[in-house]
């Protein structure tokens, strides 16, 4: 067993594992990984998973991580990351936040705080007005296409997310344009369907914007 | 091969008999073969420094060429049992490795094994000493409970899988499995507190600490159903009623590591299934081919395109002849599961042929194609745990709160 070409079977490396190979052997397979990834890699998943790694801990870490590999915000900031990517260190700082505001309300991530009020008239742009310490909001868009002028009561220059339930379609971002006592930012031509809207953390301040 | 050993010290004739009679199969033989050739290459310098070792100047003269010698396999044993893919920590394990030699070098016994088989040994034990938790005052491994370490953890439908396996066994056995493997109560626990439940009231305070735990645990009482049932069957009999002629602790541990193996048992021996099933997917006999070569083989897509020219049918005999020996299946077996992708290939269609232009990127498209398909089949074909195994089934990335999976 000395080049990368003969890979020690998967019996080998649960004795290795187990501590039952002959000390020779054991050197022999150690040698082996040593300059062969792919069985490196094999070892790890197989203690990961048949050795030290068979734990309810690792499984409940396995249910969260999938849980928030599925989260519509987490997803939502992922692909904007990759359209947005002046934004990058932003929303990856903000992503760090949502998480963090998940896992504090599993249950109930879109509260009732969450939803605002959003006034709507025929041939009027969709108007969402946003508390200073509101962070989220459900938006219904339900013309073809809708101006929506999203008004934040306080002054700020926080990135502004609108994300479509529907995972991987339709994402807008833009920053906050602070006015005298308040704050908007407006996406023209939004599309018909429901949103998340999502306002960056206080925390994160223009110059981290600007990185 | 025998002869070319005809020559060697008869310290070693006898080691290399001995490890011989220890050795695992035919690729244990020729392990012996090729530990003993690197020992011969190093004998003289062993024995110098085993006659210095009463001097230690002279010793320490003795010592670096050996040490320079054999250092690298020194720091391959180091690597492989902290666990870390960086170098961290492996240069003063290396030095303590060198000092503990030095320090025990009259305690060096051929009869034991060779010089560089008993001077691993010295390196492995510290590398496991240093890497368990607390000893060094650092954890070197992160543990996998720690939900923003960067590492991969396997999918949570690898666990469920495994839970519903364990029940097959005798529900005193799957239930303090659970208790001391999975749930990670130590035998003496189980004894002390459990000891006087019976069988059933254990099965089902272990499911109980289980849903606890698992919040995402889907049906959990479906999940365990069958070890419920198991040790409510038992009646009255309780925990301590079955450890025989053994005490508490050893028959907990022996109850406990004996499904442990047998639960190692079935994930790697799931691999027929799980080979049965994509030779008979519905799609391309090359990126079957492709996908066998990269997750069954364990060998690079890169060394694959050398074969660009050759017959998809010569690549499905280097399939059948290799595969036999990373598996616990006969020759015969694997060409039996292999044989409706030898039905799909047109004869004397290449590896080229099947490619638009681009053979290495065509490669990994191909392999990733059938990945799909096997991550959406293998539930169906309940064999999660071996397609984690062997790379088909992607780890979760990333953390489970905060950063960009």
């Amino acid at each position: 067993m000395t080049g990368a070409e003969s890979h020690p079977s998967l019996q080998t490396m649960e004795r290795y594992l187990d501590e039952t190979l002959p000390d020779f052997e054991q050197d022999a397979l150690e040698d082996h990984l040593s300059e062969c990834a792919k069985c490196t890699e094999t070892l790890h998943r197989m203690n990961a998973l048949l050795f030290s790694g068979f734990t309810a801990k690792s499984h409940a870490a396995a249910l969260a991580a999938e849980e928030f590999q599925n989260d519509p915000l987490a997803n939502a900031l992922r692909t904007a990351q990759q359209i947005y990517a002046q934004y990058a260190s932003t929303l990856s700082g903000w992503l760090d936040t949502a998480a963090a505001l998940w896992g504090a309300s599993p249950s109930s991530p879109w509260g009732e705080l969450g939803v605002v009020p959003v006034h709507s008239q025929p041939d009027t742009p969709l108007r969402v007005l946003l508390q200073p310490d509101e962070t989220r909001a459900t938006v219904h868009v339900h013309r073809t296409t809708m101006t929506v002028i999203v008004t934040l009561q306080a002054r700020s220059t926080a990135l502004v997310l609108l994300f479509e339930k529907e995972p991987g379609t339709a994402i807008f971002a833009a920053p906050l344009e602070p006015g005298h006592e308040d704050s908007a930012v407006t996406f023209p031509a939004v599309p018909k369907g429901e949103y998340y809207l999502a306002v960056a953390p206080p925390d994160l301040t223009t110059e981290q914007r600007k990185e | 091969m025998e002869h070319e050993f005809d020559d060697l010290p008869p310290e070693l004739k006898d080691a290399l008999e001995r490890m011989l009679q220890e050795a695992s199969g035919e690729a244990g033989r020729q392990t012996a073969y090729a530990v003993i050739r690197r020992e011969n290459e190093i004998w003289p310098m062993v024995q110098r420094l085993v006659e210095e070792a009463e001097n230690d100047a002279e010793a320490a003269i003795a010592f670096d060429p050996l040490w320079i010698a054999i250092r690298g396999q020194i720091r391959a044993t180091i690597r492989a049992n902290l666990r870390r893919k960086d170098d961290e920590y492996v240069d003063e394990i290396e030095q303590k490795t060198a000092m503990e030699v030095l320090r025990k070098l009259a305690e060096f016994s051929i009869e034991k094994g060779t010089f560089l088989v008993w001077v691993r040994g010295i390196a492995r034990n510290l590398a496991r000493w240093w890497r368990t938790p607390g000893i060094q005052g650092t954890e070197i491994e992160l543990s996998p409970s720690d939900p923003n370490q960067d590492r991969s953890l396997p999918p949570s439908a690898c666990f469920e899988e495994l839970l519903r396996w364990v029940q097959e066994r005798e529900p005193h056995h799957a239930t303090v499995f659970l208790l001391h493997q999975y749930l990670e109560w130590l035998p003496a626990e189980i004894a002390d507190e459990l000891g006087d439940k019976t069988i059933g009231e254990l099965a089902s305070l272990a499911v109980g600490e289980i849903r606890k735990k698992i919040r995402g645990l889907e049906k959990e009482r479906s999940v365990f159903a069958r070890l419920l049932m198991k040790a409510k069957a038992l009646g009255d009999v309780r925990l301590r009623d079955l450890y025989g002629d053994e005490s508490a602790n050893d028959a907990l541990s022996h109850w406990s590591s004996g499904v442990a193996r047998w639960m190692r048992g079935q994930v790697i021996g799931s691999g027929k299934r799980l080979l049965i099933g994509v030779c008979e997917l519905r799609a391309g006999a090359h990126e079957r081919l492709t996908f066998l070569w990269s997750r069954f083989l364990r060998r690079t897509l890169d060394d694959l395109c050398p074969l660009a020219t050759e017959t998809l049918l010569t690549i499905l005999v280097v399939f059948r002849t290799d595969f036999p020996k990373l598996s616990d299946l006969t020759p015969a077996q694997v060409e039996h599961c292999s044989e409706s992708l030898k039905r799909d290939i047109l004869p004397g269609k290449t590896l080229a042929q099947c490619s638009r232009g681009n053979l290495a990127e065509d490669l990994i498209v191909w392999r990733e194609r059938i990945q799909d398909m096997v991550v959406a089949k293998c539930e169906d074909w309940n064999v999660v745990a071996y397609a984690y195994l062997c790379g088909a089934l992607p780890g979760i990335v990333g953390p489970a709160k905060g950063g960009v999976a």
